[in-house]
């Protein structure tokens, strides 16, 4: 009987657990959003082979290297924070790599390295983890192809607004010459 | 039931009496009632894995329609009436397979569907690997308090796929260690099944499971000393022989017998590879630092592998007489020999190839006095794919070539005739 009651106890805790990993992951994002910095990033026009996957769009951001003096050690898949900083145009970009957590500001992304450049100079080129945005399958066709004709075309604007604390990110929105996708597939 | 026809025509022919007949049909009549329902049991778990299917088939759905708290909430159903299901059984139908086996499958695939679900809705990044790390340690105690066996094979594919992820597909493999520590927490679950059961069903699959999550992972380990690997991969084969040959598998079919069958297989197959020149050319310009060696992963775990496999094998040739043992067994020891011992490639090559022929004949041999046609066909294999390797490798003329396939062609068919010949004079 005391077996048992033991593993009642534990059958608990391990349903308890089952919901509460979702949950977390739900309240960590709500948090980012609620209490993050509003970055914009810009998109680099793409494969229009491939860039919608399953039913996500592939977003790749022209922002994603940063040069470092070729005396510096950096390796592939290191951990990494980074900072930003505005263009003049309003867009975010990569103003530091750090190799630690900053400790006096929340404004902060935390990633790997993708791989390293060594050509003239040392760049570090970044793995951003908001690459993927869900659509509905129904619409994604023409999501696709707007969101090549957009990227391909100098003349639009198109950038992807994500929210970023304390390492965390959350991608919000793509839009296209300030309309958001899901707008324009309606 | 046939035997009853066979019953009739014993008690019409007056081989048996009215009574013996009835003591015969009341005791498989008997036997047929003390089995499980098998056929509940499959269905069961057929239902549950394509309700489970279903779930996580959502995945592939958008519901941009719908707010976020409500698609949260939807995502949050099948896990909610999963883990609902889970708790009815384990009050009430705790002894019933069927309900125990099906009810955990359908919850380990909705904690997979939430848990996906709720990226997608909230555009959550992360990796497949996090992802069925994640998936993998929330089922896991699920084998136990259920006594899932299913839950078992589910996790054993889960870590398996998430070991080729980290280890494989990313260049820092640093995480594929927790496959180790994953694979460690499943393994008492299947010694109870052994101990339980080890010819039923689900232990046979485990027979397979394990020793191919095993092959097809220990790879990970693998880093800048990747030649060193082969020492592994020869050892582990030759303990999947090792345990295929204990007293577990005696009496049940070979094809029940996935440590046998594998650790044969491969340890062929790994001699192949080693049968051709480039292999110890290439072993002979290893030119890693002996600090490198020493302080390496693969060194580690093919020494591991090595001392387990010996300590098994000195254990068990002490009860074996010294013909029964396969040459397979001892070919790890040979293959350490030849990484210890500086050899030149060619001298090294042509032994690899004459340690092949040899295994392929002894297997041959044992095939004519086991009277088993199956070793003695693999035995002809065996040889067969010996001479393909070198038909690619070897400057041999076409001609030559062509008389060596005739001849393994009739060697084949000689070998079958004779033995089929020897048999039918023995039934006789």
């Amino acid at each position: 009987m005391k077996s048992n009651k033991l593993l009642y106890i534990l059958l608990v805790i391990v349903v308890i657990a089952q919901l509460w990993i979702p949950a977390k992951m739900i309240l960590d994002q709500q948090k980012t959003i609620d209490e993050g910095f509003t970055h914009q990033f810009r998109i680099e026009p793409i494969d229009p082979n491939d860039p919608f996957r399953g039913k996500y769009l592939i977003i790749n951001y022209e922002d994603d290297s940063f040069e470092v003096d070729t005396s510096e050690i950096w390796e592939q898949k290191q951990p990494v924070y980074l900072t930003f900083t505005i263009d003049s145009l309003g867009f975010s970009v990569i103003k530091e790599v750090l190799k630690e957590k900053p400790d006096s500001i929340t404004n902060y992304l935390s990633t790997k390295i993708n791989w390293i450049s060594n050509y003239e100079t040392k760049e570090l080129h970044i793995n951003y983890p908001f690459k993927r945005y869900y659509l509905n399958e129904v619409k994604a066709p023409k999501a696709e192809s707007i969101y090549v004709e957009s990227t391909n075309d100098s003349t639009s604007l198109c950038w992807a607004t994500v929210i970023i604390k304390e390492g965390n990110a959350v991608l919000i929105d793509v839009l296209i010459d300030s309309v958001s996708i899901l707008e324009l597939v309606k | 039931m046939k035997f009853q026809k066979e019953i009739s025509e014993l008690l019409t022919a007056g081989v048996i009496s009215n009574d013996t007949a009835d003591n015969i049909n009341h005791y498989y009549l008997q036997k047929k009632a003390s089995k499980p329902n098998w056929l509940i049991t499959v269905f069961a778990i057929l239902g549950g894995l394509l309700i489970g299917l279903g779930v996580v088939l959502i995945i592939a759905h958008n519901w941009d329609d719908l707010s976020k708290t409500v698609r949260s909430l939807l995502a949050f159903t099948p896990l909610v009436i999963g883990q609902a299901i889970i708790i009815f059984v384990f009050n009430k139908k705790r002894k019933n397979t069927a309900w125990r086996e099906s009810s955990t499958t359908f919850l380990i695939f909705a904690i997979g569907g939430c848990i996906s679900l709720i990226s997608q809705i909230y555009n959550i990044p992360g990796n497949i690997s996090a992802f069925m790390l994640t998936w993998v340690a929330l089922s896991l105690p699920l084998i136990y308090l259920m006594k899932s066996s299913l839950a078992s094979l589910l996790c054993i594919a889960g870590i398996t796929y998430y070991a080729i992820e980290t280890g494989y597909a990313s260049y820092d493999s640093h995480e594929s260690y927790y496959y180790w520590v994953l694979l460690l927490l499943i393994v008492p679950h299947y010694m109870s099944l052994i101990k339980q059961n080890s010819t039923g069903n689900f232990a046979i699959y485990h027979h397979w499971f394990i020793p191919l999550s095993f092959t097809i992972c220990l790879g990970i380990m693998a880093d800048h000393n990747e030649e060193l690997m082969y020492i592994a991969y020869t050892s582990m084969f030759a303990l999947f022989l090792q345990i295929g040959e204990h007293n577990t598998f005696k009496n049940g079919a070979l094809r029940n017998n996935g440590y046998k069958i594998i650790g044969s297989l491969g340890t062929i197959i790994l001699l192949l590879t080693m049968s051709f020149d480039w292999f110890w050319k290439d072993m002979n310009a290893f030119e890693n630092s002996f600090i490198e060696i020493i302080t390496s992963n693969e060194l580690m775990i093919s020494l591991a592998f090595v001392v387990i496999t010996s300590l098994f094998a000195f254990k068990s040739w002490q009860q074996t007489p010294l013909k029964t043992i396969k040459p397979e067994e001892a070919i790890y020891i040979i293959v350490v020999l030849f990484y210890l011992i500086p050899g030149i490639p060619i001298v090294l090559t042509i032994l690899t190839n004459v340690i092949v022929l040899s295994i392929g004949i002894i297997t041959i041999a044992q095939g004519t006095q086991k009277r088993q046609l199956g070793i003695l066909n693999y035995g002809l294999l065996i040889i067969t794919a010996l001479v393909i390797c070198r038909f690619f490798d070897t400057d041999l003329s076409f001609i030559l070539r062509g008389i060596l396939f005739i001849g393994v062609g009739f060697g084949f068919f000689i070998a079958n005739y004779r033995f089929l010949k020897t048999k039918q004079r023995h039934e006789k």
